[in-house]
């Protein structure tokens, strides 16, 4: 390994020298008061010359607790010293848990022998030739110079000594004792940084060495084996599961946890929440090229990725805010708040990036769109589990939520980019004339367990590219998740993947409605629905309704219990195998589901985890049926002393299997052609049998026989014969029940209600079988086919788990299309997002607004306004100028917006806002609407204060701007408060320019001028770049921050002028050209427009 | 501006008699002895702690000749300036700030000093003076507050009391004259620290406390 940065490391480079407490730079927790007395700007001494007084200034103490300081009052001191106190003993013990879990981690890098051989194996599998790279790339982890090992164990020395200490101050909770605490664990904290800094040093410079191998291979391989077999391998380690664990600490750093527990606070969450937007991002990013280098689109660059996995940790912080404050009842507007639109398009972005081509490639938009909106149903989905849990543990939500939150973040990343990633496997393995390309991408989803990231992979089926255009379909809003549930009792997670399947595959999709309990179990986190493996049925009655049971004489769990018993038997040899377990009141389970459970009760995440690994062993002895006596002393007696509160943790677990979906019927909307889909065995056949040409052919390919004992009992009459009359049948006994007659398939009525998902998005509910044929046939139309005489498309499919559209795990597809305005939109907004050196923000250009009024099809013409408003604003270009801002007017003269930028502050630039719209006079006229944009590039989709844009310590409201104070009401000065600073708090519409006109299909008839107005309408502003249409646009609402003087707390209240609320933008939306001035646009793309592309 | 006419002077918020006698061109002493403001000395203990709505008379000012030699140079003192600034810090404990550095900054002009052993800041200032700033401690560290001349209200009135608390570093409320929330803790508090009995109420052995703690 010539020139290998491993080898050629100085020990001394992985030197660090202790930290010493003047070297400590803490930042001030949300907890506590906000100014250190002495220089809190409100201290005031009342004196007077000539006699003697004292003054003795307001005292606030320090408590530090996760390198943070906090000022508390020496009486809240008192009052909450014992929490303090158990903070700093959760912290104590959470460093030591830290320091120990890195020392693991590096104690694999530091001596790999145990490790060698997996990777050894692992590689060997696939990769001969690189076997002796690997090993020698190991051979030279262990002999190069690295960071000493025994450091982990100073710091767990320390770090016990303190929490010994911690123990010890329980009796005596005195301020020195606590500060000292305090002081000591951000030491220790310090050095562990230290410590991780140089480890990190030395396992980047181990990959680097690692990477001459991966080079080698990515020439012989395909790029995504190598990336994500291979890498993984080589660096030992999950990756995600090291960033999860990253994310913990940043969320204990920010006092989320312990802290936000003992001291819940708003202002806690609130920072929070920014500490995970700006720390978050960064680290998950290096994550990420870390570990997936090369497979990271060269176009792609670090700062692009920090955005992408910012914009995703906002809307999951933004959503949980939202969720928290108003519960589950949010609307589509509360979720286009959130952005919704700006996740999906950003994703694709990066997806269209990843995947290569061009992002309105159909196959790209369809993955791109499935993306993202399974990232969001994961939230979705993980958000409601810890309210649920919340609520019924009695807990706090951000308790249980920021339990979950790093799996969360990580699983939504892991879905961005992995995701990505596999499904570029997927197109790899179907590429034409690759044999084994389906092998590769099954390896790929193996090695990446892609099953438990998103329940909707399907890679191994190749994608469609050949599909027909059609009108997209855009993401299902939470409305029409919560209409689906209610009528379809269909959780949203399943709900979303069918009606993405029906459209991307142009079927309808028939099946058999749920019961509720199907959707309520759905909704539990730690329950899954039935694998392949599990044949049992579900009860139907009694307490475990919805769930996989043991059915017994005893404890009937469906109306059809004998049947049930019959299927549980043969189900025990597969529930054995898979390690399953059934609980003492019949619910199937796996361990593997208390593990989960345990995520969602951290406090009782040991003891799931011990109940877990309990189970697994015992299982593993044969052992899996609780409900037998026998089997319970067994436990008892091999688990003495643990077995009761085993038994009592497992029943009150949420755990078990949830069936999926009964399918009923599947068609071809485009020819009304029964789609066979089956589970490749002999039902299907039966299945397939009832179509009148089919069943010669399975005369042929079925197991006949004679033998009435092997019919099943359903088959039989009451006198033991076959049911089915022999008429005009074939001889054969099993023949005949296969075809039997058309009728005995056709089972009207039975089965209870059917629903249908249509390629459209569309969903209908119908009673029954005959009800449903008839819905079919007004839908169909012409296409209908009668039951018994359908064709059949294709041949029998084979079923799995990955390819059942009931199953929950379907393809997802082409929805919302990013063309190119959107994706040049949004890249547009990357490169304009830029901070300034102290994060206020910078100033968008003129031009760049003047742009963006203009590509909405506004005119900012003296000439338009005068003609709408009846020449009221002729002055218009001088108040503009005087301004500095602009007005712009759409052609039906109703709607009028008020644009600028923030030159020197926030305040200044609504100041600007409101002196166009006082100078403009009476300009609320009726049918006119009002827009107000402010343009800013401070930090993009950001609830975070914009301080010192309006003064830091000097705060209030300036005499600049008073003057406006009346069509502002921010300004208006409240006795005792003063304006603190502006914020940015979710979003609001502004102007969108309506869909222009269809074009006519032919223009030669229409004169040169009417083809240049036609041309106009539909390339308007976009200098013949992009296509039409700028969808909706929206900005975000600028909120006031008002102190209150008195009690210090902070108030919000949103900022309007003349009553009409402001829209603020991180960046123009349109890119003006260089050099144009912007009152000169409007001649400027009348000279750009290019009539001879129509006229001649 | 000297006045030719006697005048009763309504007292407003931070004025005090020797302010109003600088400008009125008197020693405080003969504004303050002045028989028509007996009434006054006996309502309020220090000339410079009023209320305001406190009457001062203040008298017309007298014209006094001098007879001097010309071709010479006669030096004329001015009685009361300047005024003598008295401030004790203490800290939590009320141990005093024993020699700390400070910087005070009057009229936008800051000078250094130290206290003096006993936590004291001893300066001159003009008797006018309306507001300034001290730190104490480096960056005011320990201590650091804008200073309000003429704000403190006598012991006897409720903003008075509120007043001394402030200074005292137990009321952070409003000095409105109200018994509020933060008022009611304050005292509280001090009845605490000084063993007196428990309770929220203002009573003269409260304020007698409060006088020996405050120092006036």
């Amino acid at each position: 390994m010539p020139n290998s940065p491993l080898l050629n490391a100085h020990p001394k480079d992985y030197h660090f020298e202790p930290a010493q407490a003047d070297q400590l730079r803490m930042e001030q927790g949300a907890y506590g008061e906000r100014f250190r007395s002495p220089v809190a700007p409100q201290q005031q001494a009342l004196v007077s010359t000539a006699i003697e007084q004292v003054c003795r200034p307001t005292i606030l103490l320090e408590i530090i607790f996760y390198s943070k300081i906090h000022l508390v009052t020496p009486d809240e001191f008192v009052l909450k010293a014992k929490d303090y106190h158990k903070i700093l003993r959760d912290e104590s013990l959470l460093l030591y848990n830290d320091i120990k879990d890195n020392r693991k981690i590096y104690q694999e890098w530091a001596d790999p022998d145990g490790f060698i051989e997996s990777a050894v194996a692992n590689t060997t599998a696939g990769f001969a030739a690189a076997t002796d790279a690997v090993v020698g790339l190991f051979k030279a982890v262990k002999r190069a110079p690295k960071p000493d090992i025994n450091e982990f164990d100073k710091l767990i020395e320390r770090c016990t000594k303190v929490a010994y200490d911690v123990s010890a101050a329980a009796s005596a909770l005195h301020y020195e004792n606590i500060h000292s605490l305090g002081i000591n664990l951000a030491l220790i904290r310090e050095d562990s940084r230290r410590l991780y800094k140089a480890v990190d040093l030395f396992r980047n410079r181990a990959i680097d060495s690692a990477e001459t191998i991966t080079k080698g291979l990515e020439t012989a391989e395909g790029a995504s084996f190598q990336v994500l077999a291979l890498v993984p391998t080589l660096t030992g380690m999950d990756p995600l599961r090291e960033a999860a664990y990253r994310i913990s600490l940043i969320v204990l750093r920010a006092g989320g946890r312990s802290a936000g527990a003992a001291l819940a606070e708003t202002s806690i969450i609130r920072e929070l929440c920014g500490v995970l937007k700006a720390d978050v991002p960064p680290m998950l990013v290096e994550v990420i090229s870390s570990v997936l280098r090369g497979a990271i689109p060269k176009g792609a660059g670090k700062e692009f990725l920090i955005f992408i996995v910012k914009q995703e940790v906002e809307f999951l912080c933004d959503l949980a805010l939202l969720v928290n404050q108003k519960g589950t009842q949010l609307n589509e507007e509360d979720l286009k708040q959130l952005g919704m639109n700006r996740l999906t398009s950003c994703l694709s972005e990066l997806l269209s990036k990843v995947l290569g081509g061009r992002p309105s490639d159909t196959g790209v938009q369809r993955i791109a769109k499935s993306l993202a909106e399974s990232t969001i149903n994961t939230l979705w989905r993980d958000i409601l589990a810890a309210r649920e849990t919340a609520k019924t543990q009695g807990r706090e939500f951000w308790d249980v939520f920021l339990a979950e939150l790093p799996w969360t973040i990580v699983k939504i990343i892991q879905g961005t980019f992995v995701g990505a990633l596999q499904r570029n496997a997927s197109r790899i393995a179907f590429e034409p004339h690759s044999e084994d390309g389906q092998q590769k991408a099954l390896d790929v989803m193996k090695a990446q367990k892609a099953s438990s990231i998103f329940t909707g992979q399907r890679v191994t089926q190749p994608s469609r590219s050949n599909a027909p255009k059609r009108a997209p379909l855009g993401p299902m809003s939470l409305a029409e998740y919560r209409q689906w549930q209610q009528d379809l009792c269909l959780h949203p997670d399943i709900a979303g993947q069918l009606r993405r399947y029906a459209h991307d595959s142009e079927q309808y999709v028939a099946f058999r409605v749920p019961s509720d309990a199907m959707a309520a179990h759905a909704a539990e986190f730690s329950k899954r629905p039935k694998p392949l493996w599990v044949k049992a049925k579900s009860a139907t009655l009694g307490p475990t309704e919805g769930l996989v049971t043991k059915p017994t004489k005893e404890r009937p769990i469906r109306e059809d219990n004998d049947k049930a018993i019959a299927t549980w038997e043969k189900s025990i040899d597969s529930i054995k195998k898979n390690g399953a377990l059934v609980r003492e009141d019949g619910v199937l389970f796996h361990p593997d589901m208390l593990r989960d459970a345990g995520k969602m009760d951290k406090a009782n995440a040991a003891i799931y985890e011990r109940a877990a690994q309990i189970l697994t062993e015992f299982q593993a002895k044969g052992h899996y049926d609780l409900t037998d006596p026998n089997t319970v002393l067994a436990l008892q007696h091999a688990y003495p002393n643990e077995a009761g509160a085993l038994r009592q943790i497992l029943q009150q677990a949420r755990v078990g299997y949830y069936p999926d979906l009964d399918l009923a019927e599947v068609f071809d909307a485009n020819t009304g052609d029964r789609i066979p889909v089956g589970a490749g065995n002999e039902k299907d056949a039966a299945e397939l049998a009832y179509l009148q040409r089919n069943r010669s052919n399975l005369d042929e390919v079925v197991n006949i026989n004679d033998d009435v004992r092997n019919l099943p009992p359903e088959a039989r009459g009451p006198d033991g014969k076959p049911r089915v009359s022999l008429d005009n049948k074939s001889p054969h006994v099993q023949s005949l029940f296969q075809h039997g007659a058309d009728n005995e398939y056709y089972r009207g009525g039975e089965g209870g209600p059917i629903a249908v998902v249509g390629p459209d998005g569309r969903k209908w509910r119908y009673p029954d079988r005959a009800s449903f044929e008839a819905g079919m046939r007004i839908t169909l139309g012409q296409k209908y086919q009668d039951p018994g005489q359908r064709n059949v498309r294709g041949i029998l499919m084979t079923k799995n788990s990955k390819d059942d559209p009931t199953s929950g795990a379907m393809a997802k597809g082409s929805g919302e299309r990013i063309d190119t305005v959107k994706f040049n939109r949004i890249r547009w907004y990357y490169e304009r997002v830029r901070q300034d050196s102290d994060g206020g923000g910078t100033e968008v250009a003129m031009n760049d607004i003047c742009m963006s009024l203009y590509q909405r099809g506004l005119s900012i013409k003296a000439e338009v306004f005068a003609l709408a408003q009846g020449g009221r604003w002729r002055d218009l270009h001088s108040i503009l100028q005087q301004h500095g801002t602009f007005a712009a007017m759409d052609r039906d003269g109703k709607n009028l917006v008020i644009a600028g930028a923030t030159p020197e502050s926030f305040a200044n630039g609504l100041a600007r806002l409101a002196r166009t719209a006082v100078d403009l006079g009476a300009m609320f006229v009726p049918g006119l609407t009002v827009w107000f944009e402010l343009y800013s590039s401070y930090k993009p989709v950001t609830s975070d204060f914009i301080l010192n844009r309006i003064g830091g310590r000097e705060t209030g409201v300036t005499s600049a701007v008073e003057d406006v104070s009346s069509a502002v009401p921010s300004f208006k000065p409240k006795p005792g408060s003063k304006m603190y600073a502006f914020c940015l708090d979710g979003f609001h519409a502004s102007y969108s320019p309506p869909p222009p006109p269809p074009l006519p299909e032919s223009t030669a008839n229409l004169s040169a001028e009417e083809r240049n107005r036609l041309y106009r309408e539909h390339t308007v502003g976009s200098f013949g770049l992009n296509p039409p249409g700028f969808g909706k646009v929206e900005g975000q609402k600028l909120m006031a921050v008002w102190d209150d003087l008195t009690t210090r707390k902070l108030t919000y209240d949103e900022v309007k002028i003349l009553g009409c609320p402001v829209s603020v933008f991180t960046a123009g939306l349109a890119a003006c050209p260089g050099n144009v001035e912007p009152m000169e646009i409007p001649d400027l793309i009348q000279r750009q427009e290019r009539p001879a592309m129509l006229v001649s | 501006m000297a006045h030719t006419e006697d005048r009763h002077h309504e007292v407003a918020q931070g004025e005090t008699t020797v302010q109003l006698a600088l400008e009125a061109g008197h020693y405080w002493s003969t504004v303050w002895q002045h028989s028509s403001n007996a009434q006054l000395r006996q309502l309020r203990k220090h000339h410079n702690v009023l209320l305001p709505g406190d009457v001062l008379f203040i008298p017309a000012i007298r014209v006094r000749e001098v007879s001097k030699a010309t071709d010479q140079t006669h030096k004329f003192v001015r009685k009361g300036i300047p005024e003598k600034f008295n401030l004790q810090f203490l800290d939590y404990d009320n141990k005093p700030l024993a020699d700390a550095p400070y910087v005070l900054t009057l009229d936008g002009t800051a000078t250094t000093g130290n206290l003096d052993g006993d936590g004291w800041l001893r300066v001159f200032v003009r008797p006018d003076i309306c507001s300034g700033r001290i730190e104490v401690g480096e960056h005011g560290s320990l201590a650091a507050c804008d200073l309000n001349f003429g704000h403190l209200d006598p012991l006897a009135t409720m903003t008075g009391v509120q007043a001394r608390l402030r200074n005292l570093g137990l009321y952070d409320g409003p000095i409105d004259g109200e018994v509020n929330d933060l008022l009611k803790e304050a005292v509280r508090a001090f009845r605490l620290a000084e063993e007196l009995p428990e309770g929220d109420e203002i009573n003269d052995e409260l304020r007698q406390r409060l006088e020996a703690k405050h120092r006036s």
